[in-house]
C-alpha cells in the first residue's frame, strides 16, 4: 500500500524547508514566498484588502504572498504572531487600525511603535445612518434629542473601540450603545428596527441607501465626499466637531521593528508600485474608500496621531480603565 | 449549454474537494474557500462561485464521514451525527450509516435549494425581524436541550454543558472590548477555538478510550447494502421535511449555522418520532437522518441572508462576502436586481453540488470503510496524529495543539467518568450566544425587566419562539416515549 | 487488574470537577464590566453557569457518594501501560514546540506502533515515515502551510 520510493522526495522537499534559508542578503530579497498575517477572520474587510494588494504585490515580488488568517482577540493574536517571527521581511502584517487600543484597554502590550509601516493603503469614512422613516432630518436634530433625553437614543456599535462606540464618543452625547458582532449586524439591527441608528463604514450602507432602506443624516468627516456631495458632512454642519476629524479605519501594511533598511526598502518599493496598480485602485474605490498612500515618516506620524486620538477617547469615553498618560501617549 | 457543462464540470471538482476537505478533521469548509478566493482572484466571478458552491455543499456532507466512522466529526455542523452514526458504525453498520448520511444530506440539501430558489424574500423579512431578545430566547432553548444527549445523568450532562458555556467565554470579551476570563495572558485572549475543541473532545480522547477499554474486538464492517432501503426512507420523510425546514430557518439567522440546526433538528427527531428503528443514541436511523437533512438544508438558509442582506449566515457565507466583494460584488439589496444571473448561477451549481456528492458519496464509502478496517492497533496511532495535524493547520499555530491536547484529555477523563461530551460542544457553541444577546437586551432595555417582555408580547416572532419552546418543555414533561426499556 | 495499577473513583473526580466550578465562579467575580452596569456586564452569564456547574458537581458527587456505600461505584483502573503512553504522547506534544514537527511526529508513530507491538520494526518505520510525510505533504502542498 506504501511505497517508501515515492515518499523520499516529499521528505527531501520537506527537509529543505525545514531547515529553512538562510538569512537573506537584501540583493535576494526575496528569495522565497512571502507570509501576509491577516489577524481577522476571512472575509472581513481587512482579509478583502489583504488578499486584492497580495495579489497585485506578487507581480511587483515576483514571488507568491500567501495570506495567512491569524484571527482573535481584536487582532492581537495575528500582531503578535508577526512579532514572534523573525524580522527578516518575509512575515508582513496586513492590519487596520485597531492597534491603537490593545494597550489602553489591556488586550495586549502590542501598539504601532512595535512595527515599522510599508505603506498605509487607505481610509474608510464612518457615515450616520438611519432609517428614511426615521423622526430626525438632520443629525442637528438627533443630537438635540439625546441631549434633552440622555440614554434613549438607541445605537448600534461593535462594542466600544469600533466604529460606531468612537463616533458616539466624538459626538459626545449620551447614547444607549447596544453592541453588535460586525457591521453587518449592526445594520440589520437598524434595518429591523431594533436600534434607532447606528455609524458604519460607507461599504456596509452604500447599497442600502442607494436602494432607499437607510438614509445618511451625515458623513463622519470633515468634508464632503467627492462621489456623495449630496450627503453633509459632519465637520461642516458641526463645526465644533472639527478638532476629533478626520477619524476612522484605515488599513496599511507593515513589518516588525528591526527588519533591515534594504529589505524595507524593497518591500516599499513594491508594495507602493502594487498600490498604484489599476487594479487594486479600483478595488479600492468599489470598496468607497479613499486611498492613502502614506510611507515613511507620513506613515508613522499619521498612525502616531491616530493611536493618541483614539487612545484618549476611549479612556474620556469610559470604555478604557488604563489612562493613555500612564503609557506614555500625549493627548493632541 | 457549453457554459452549463463548464459549470456543472467546476461545480463537481469543488465538491469532490469538499467532501475531501469536510472528511478531514481540521480542514473545514471556511479554510478551502478562503483559499479559493485568493487562488480564483484572476478568474471571473461566475467560474470562482461555482467552485465555491460545490465545495461548501461537499463538506458539509463530507464532515459526516469520520463523524460515522471513527466518532470524530470532520466538522462542527457533523458533530450530532456522531450520536447515532458511530454506534452504526460499532455494530458493523459504517457503509450504511454514511449511505443514510448521504442520501439525507441530498434530501436537505435539495429542500435547502428550493427554499433559496422560491422563499427568498419572505424568509430575508423574517431574518432581519429577529430581535436581540429572540435571538436571547432561542440560544437559551438550545441549551436546555442538554436533556436530550444526557446519557444517564441530566446533573452530569448539566456539568459539561455550563464547562463548556465558561471556556467558550474564555478571551476577548466582544461587548466591553476587554479580555476576559484570560488570567492576564497574551494567549487565552484568543479564546478556545471550535475545531480544535472538537477534535480533542471527540478524536483523541476516542482514540484514548479505546486504548484504556483495549477492545481489541475487531469490528468488520458490512459493506453490502448501502443505500438505505426504499421503505425506509420513506417512513423517514416526513421526518426529513421537518428537520429540513428547521435547517432552512436556523440557517437564514445571523451567525447561526448548521451545528446549531442539526443539534434542534435532532432533539425534535427524539421527541418526535414513536417508534425509531433502534433507540436513539444507539444507532437509530432517525438520529442520523435528522442531524444530516438538517446541516444541508442549512446551507440553502444562510445563502438567503448574504444575497438578499450581505450578512453572513455562517462561517462560510462569511468568506463567500469576501470573495464577491472581491470581484466587484457586493451581496445586498442591490444583488438581486443589478445582477440576477448571479441568483440563478448560485442555485444552479448548489443543486448540482448535491447530485455530485450524492455520487461521489456512494462511491468512496467502500474506500472509506476499507481504510477503517484496517486492525485498531496500528489505525489509532495514524488517527492520534491527524488530530495533531488537524489542530495544527487551523491557525498553523502550535498552541492549537497543545489546546486539542488539553481538551483529548479533559474529553478522556470525561468518558472515564461517564460524563457525555456533546453536551459541552454545544456549550462552547451557544455560550457566546447566550452571552452576547443576553446583554444585548438587557442593554437595549435599561435592564428593565417589564419593556423586554412587553417588547416579547408585542412581536410575532418572539412569540412564536416563545411556543416553540413551550411545545417543547410540554413534550419534555410527558413520559419520554423513545426509552422503552 | 495488576498489582500496581492505580485506581480512582468517581468521588474523586466529582470533587476535581467541583473544585473546577468553584474557581470559575469566584473568576467571575474578577471579570472587567467596562462601561456597562452590573446586569449587563460579563460576569452574569459565567457566574450563574459556574454556579450551575457547582451544583452539578455536587449533585453528582453525592450521587457518587451514595453509589460506593451501596457497593456499585465506578471505579476506574489504571493500569501503567496505559498511562504511559498518555505520559509518552504528553512528552510528543511538548517536543512538537521545539524538534520539527515531522521528526517528532514520525518518532512519536514508530515508537506508537512499538509500544502496542502493533507491527514489526520494519514494517512500524516504513508506516509511521509514510504517515507522515503523505498527511504532511498533503497539508503542505494543497492548503498552503508550510512547516
Amino acid at each position: 500500500m506504501y511505497k517508501p520510493i515515492s515518499i523520499l522526495p516529499a521528505l527531501f522537499s520537506i527537509a529543505a524547508i525545514m531547515a529553512g534559508a538562510a538569512p537573506a542578503t537584501a540583493q535576494e530579497f526575496p528569495e522565497r514566498a512571502l507570509t501576509a498575517i491577516v489577524p481577522f477572520a476571512p472575509g472581513g474587510s481587512t482579509d478583502i484588502m489583504a488578499r486584492s494588494i497580495a495579489a497585485v504585490a506578487e507581480a511587483q515580488l515576483k514571488q507568491n504572498v500567501i495570506v495567512k488568517n491569524v484571527a482573535g482577540g481584536n487582532g492581537s493574536i495575528g500582531a503578535k504572531e508577526v512579532q514572534d517571527k523573525r524580522p527578516d521581511g518575509y512575515t508582513v502584517l496586513v492590519a487596520a487600525e485597531n492597534l491603537a487600543t490593545y494597550r489602553v484597554m489591556g488586550v495586549s502590550q502590542l501598539s504601532f511603535a512595535d512595527f515599522e509601516p510599508i505603506i498605509l493603503l487607505a481610509r474608510e469614512v464612518p457615515v450616520l445612518v438611519t432609517t428614511p422613516d426615521s423622526r430626525w432630518k438632520t443629525v442637528n436634530d438627533l443630537i438635540k434629542e439625546t441631549k434633552e433625553k440622555p440614554d434613549q437614543v438607541k445605537i448600534a456599535t461593535t462594542g466600544p473601540t469600533g466604529i460606531s462606540g468612537i463616533v458616539a464618543t466624538i459626538l459626545g452625547t449620551k447614547f444607549n450603545m447596544v453592541p453588535f458582532k460586525s457591521a453587518g449586524e449592526i445594520v440589520t439591527a437598524v434595518l429591523g428596527g431594533h436600534t434607532d441608528v447606528a455609524t458604519v463604514g460607507l461599504i456596509a450602507a452604500a447599497d442600502y441607501v442607494k436602494a432607499g432602506k437607510l438614509k445618511v443624516l451625515a458623513v463622519v468627516d470633515g468634508k464632503a465626499l467627492p462621489a456623495h456631495p449630496e450627503w453633509p458632512a459632519l465637520g461642516q454642519v458641526m463645526p465644533e466637531y472639527n478638532k476629533q476629524l478626520p477619524w476612522g479605519p484605515f488599513y496599511g501594511v507593515w513589518v516588525k521593528k528591526g527588519t533591515p533598511a534594504p529589505i524595507v526598502a524593497k518591500l516599499k518599493d513594491a508594495f507602493s508600485k502594487a498600490a498604484a496598480d489599476p487594479k487594486f485602485v479600483e478595488s479600492v474605490t468599489k470598496k468607497e474608500m479613499l486611498p492613502l498612500n502614506l510611507m515613511g515618516k507620513d506613515a508613522v506620524d499619521y498612525a502616531d496621531a491616530f493611536s493618541s486620538k483614539t487612545a484618549w477617547l476611549l479612556y474620556d469615553g469610559g470604555a478604557a480603565k488604563t489612562s493613555p498618560a500612564d503609557l506614555g501617549i500625549a493627548r493632541r | 449549454m457549453e457554459y452549463w457543462i463548464y459549470i456543472a464540470a467546476l461545480t463537481a471538482a469543488g465538491t469532490l474537494t469538499g467532501i475531501l476537505v469536510g472528511a478531514i478533521p481540521g480542514l473545514s469548509a471556511t479554510m478551502a474557500v478562503a483559499i479559493l478566493v485568493s487562488l480564483t482572484y484572476g478568474w471571473d466571478v461566475t467560474t470562482a462561485l461555482a467552485v465555491i458552491m460545490g465545495i461548501y455543499q461537499g463538506a458539509v456532507f463530507g464532515g459526516s464521514i469520520t463523524a460515522c466512522l471513527i466518532n470524530i466529526p470532520g466538522a462542527p455542523s457533523s458533530v450530532i451525527t456522531t450520536l447515532d452514526g458511530y454506534p452504526m458504525a460499532k455494530r458493523g453498520e459504517g457503509g450504511a450509516a454514511i449511505g443514510w448520511a448521504c442520501t439525507e444530506s441530498f434530501i436537505g440539501g435539495l429542500i435547502g435549494v428550493l427554499a433559496l430558489w422560491i422563499g427568498t424574500p419572505l424568509i430575508a423579512r423574517v431574518a432581519v425581524g429577529f430581535a436581540p431578545q429572540d435571538y436571547f430566547l432561542l440560544a437559551v432553548f438550545g441549551i436546555l436541550l442538554v436533556g436530550s444527549f444526557a446519557e444517564g445523568s441530566f446533573g452530569k450532562a448539566m456539568f459539561t454543558a455550563s464547562l463548556g458555556v465558561v471556556l467558550g467565554l474564555i478571551g476577548l470579551d466582544l461587548i466591553t472590548g476587554m479580555p476576559r476570563l484570560a488570567f492576564g495572558s497574551d494567549i487565552l485572549v484568543k479564546g478556545v477555538d471550535l475545531v480544535t475543541a472538537i477534535l480533542g473532545l471527540f478524536g483523541l480522547s476516542e482514540v484514548l478510550f479505546q486504548l484504556y477499554q483495549n477492545s481489541s474486538a475487531h469490528i468488520i464492517q458490512k459493506v453490502g447494502r448501502l443505500f438505505p432501503p426504499m421503505n425506509q426512507l420513506i417512513r423517514c420523510l416526513p421526518l426529513t421535511l421537518r428537520t429540513s425546514a428547521i435547517g432552512i430557518l436556523i440557517g437564514a439567522l445571523p451567525g447561526v449555522g448548521g451545528p446549531i440546526a442539526s443539534t434542534l433538528a435532532y432533539d425534535h427527531a427524539k421527541r418526535t418520532v414513536r417508534e425509531p428503528s433502534r433507540p436513539f443514541g444507539e444507532g437509530a436511523y432517525e438520529g442520523v437522518v435528522a442531524s444530516e437533512s438538517a446541516n444541508n438544508a442549512a446551507i440553502g438558509g444562510a445563502i438567503i441572508p448574504m444575497l438578499t442582506l450581505g450578512i453572513p449566515g455562517d462561517a462560510v457565507t462569511a468568506v463567500i462576502i469576501g470573495a464577491f466583494q472581491i470581484h466587484g460584488l457586493r451581496p445586498g439589496p442591490m444583488l438581486m436586481t443589478e445582477t440576477p444571473h448571479l441568483f440563478n448561477l448560485i442555485v444552479v451549481s448548489l443543486l448540482l453540488a448535491t447530485f455530485f456528492f450524492l455520487i461521489f458519496g456512494f462511491l468512496l464509502i467502500k474506500p472509506f470503510i476499507k481504510l477503517v478496517s484496517i486492525p485498531q492497533n496500528i489505525l489509532l496511532p495514524p488517527i492520534i496524529f491527524v488530530t495533531v495535524i488537524g489542530a495544527y493547520a487551523i491557525n498553523s499555530s502550535m498552541l492549537d495543539v497543545a489546546w486539542m491536547s488539553f481538551f483529548g484529555l479533559l474529553g478522556f477523563v470525561f468518558k472515564l467518568y461517564k460524563f457525555p461530551i456533546p453536551p459541552m460542544v454545544l456549550g462552547l457553541v451557544l455560550g457566546p450566544l447566550i452571552d452576547e444577546t443576553f446583554r444585548r437586551t438587557m442593554i437595549s432595555y435599561h435592564g428593565n425587566p417589564i419593556d423586554i417582555l412587553g417588547a416579547i408580547v408585542a412581536s410575532p416572532i418572539s412569540l412564536s419562539v416563545v411556543a416553540l419552546m413551550g411545545v417543547t418543555f410540554f413534550l419534555m414533561l410527558r413520559k419520554p416515549r423513545n426509552s422503552k426499556a | 487488574m495488576s498489582a500496581t495499577s492505580y485506581k480512582s473513583g468517581n468521588v474523586g473526580a466529582n470533587i476535581a470537577f467541583l473544585l473546577v466550578g468553584v474557581f470559575f465562579f469566584v473568576s467571575s467575580f474578577f471579570i472587567d464590566r467596562g462601561i456597562y452596569p452590573i446586569w449587563s456586564s460579563g460576569m452574569i452569564v459565567p457566574a450563574l453557569l459556574s454556579a450551575v456547574m457547582i451544583g452539578s458537581a455536587a449533585h453528582s458527587l453525592a450521587q457518587a457518594i451514595k453509589a460506593r456505600r451501596a457497593g456499585g461505584a465506578i471505579e476506574r483502573t489504571f493500569e501503567p501501560r496505559v498511562m504511559g503512553y498518555i505520559a509518552a504522547f504528553l512528552v510528543y506534544i511538548g517536543a512538537l514546540f521545539v524538534v520539527p514537527f515531522w521528526l517528532a511526529s514520525s518518532i512519536f508513530l514508530l515508537f506508537s506502533f512499538l509500544y502496542w507491538k502493533s507491527l514489526s520494526l520494519v514494517n512500524a518505520i516504513v508506516v509511521s515515515v509514510a504517515v507522515v510525510a503523505l498527511s504532511m505533504t498533503l497539508f503542505a502542498k494543497v492548503f498552503y502551510i508550510v512547516f
